[in-house]
């Protein structure tokens, strides 16, 4: 997790957003650079579209560089963009309903614990840029929140107790939506690569 | 590689697929270089700021140009002889409350 742990890195961040505030177009390129790619992970897990989730970040560091004196300093800065963020993923995704249209009731996770040892083995033996692309559309086909506990979890590497401040429930709640989300993939990848789905 | 035709236990399972997670959501990086990136959000930013300078720099001088129309037609609907006649009184009656009481002061010393 980017956290701003010690005073001189909170000191830093401090003067970076009162030059950004000023203008000072350097500073904004730092800020920019240091959350950026975070920032694009969230959204594109959030949008599932690339072009639509650039343009999001773009449109959230301007939010946040309009009015840089608005972050408390409450919680981490990315912590901050990412609510901004969430807040303009929402809208879009309103917008674009209809583009946005993911079949996520297909999805099971019945039996997902029970995976027989060959259907692993005949994903190993899969490319490994194929078995990407295949956890890439089996993660977007999955709900909002399970995507977003997968971001929290394997992408900034948060600590349950934090990923549960984050989205606002209880830790158990976090485990089930991840458990959820492992078994949802398992059963997405098999029928992606219509392997065998019995149990041994 | 695991043996063939055994099932997995869920642990082994769940660290299959969390590790396979973790390599997918790792691997999210914008499609354009970073580069591209920061200068379009630059380019943004500049016209944002330029946008903003503008706005502050008209704000002052509609309120500094209404200031000055605001004073100028006040300074045209003064009653000048009736402020000066004003300030007179204002400064002329101490003045001449001293003078009475020092005038009268001389007169009590001649006796």
């Amino acid at each position: 997790m980017y956290r701003q742990s010690d005073s001189r890195s909170e000191l830093n961040l401090h003067d970076l957003l009162n030059q950004i505030g000023n203008g000072c177009h350097k500073s904004a390129a730092t800020l920019f650079r240091q959350h950026h790619r975070a920032l694009y992970a969230f959204i594109r897990l959030r949008v599932g579209y690339d072009e639509a989730a650039e343009e999001i970040v773009n449109d959230t560091f301007m939010v946040a560089f309009r009015k840089p004196h608005r972050f408390n300093g409450q919680c981490d800065y990315r912590t901050w963009l990412i609510a901004i963020a969430k807040r303009l993923c929402s809208n879009w995704l309103r917008k674009n309903a209809k583009v946005r249209q993911v079949e996520t009731e297909a999805l099971s996770d019945d039996h997902a614990e029970m995976i027989p040892a060959e259907t692993i083995a005949a994903l190993e033996l899969l490319e490994a840029q194929e078995l990407k692309d295949a956890m890439q559309i089996c993660i977007d086909r999955l709900p909002e929140r399970q995507r977003e506990a997968i971001y929290w979890h394997w992408h900034q590497e948060l600590k349950l107790s934090d990923i549960a401040t984050n989205m606002d429930c209880s830790e158990g709640t976090i485990k089930t939506q991840l458990h959820h989300a492992r078994n949802k993939i398992i059963n997405c990848l098999r029928q992606a690569f219509g392997l065998n789905t019995a149990c041994a | 590689m695991p043996e063939s035709h055994k099932t997995l236990q869920s642990q082994t399972t769940g660290d299959w697929i969390g590790l396979q997670i973790h390599r997918a959501v790792q691997a999210i990086a914008p499609p354009q270089p970073e580069g591209v990136a920061v200068e379009r959000m630059l380019t943004a930013y500049r016209r944002h700021y330029r946008f903003y300078r503008l706005k502050r720099v008209f704000g002052f001088s509609c309120i500094s140009g209404s200031g000055i129309a605001v004073a100028i037609t006040s300074w045209a609907d003064i009653e000048w002889a009736e402020l000066i006649q004003t300030l007179f009184e204002w400064f002329s009656r101490p003045l001449a409350l001293k003078f009475t009481q020092s005038f009268a002061a001389f007169m009590d010393l001649l006796g």
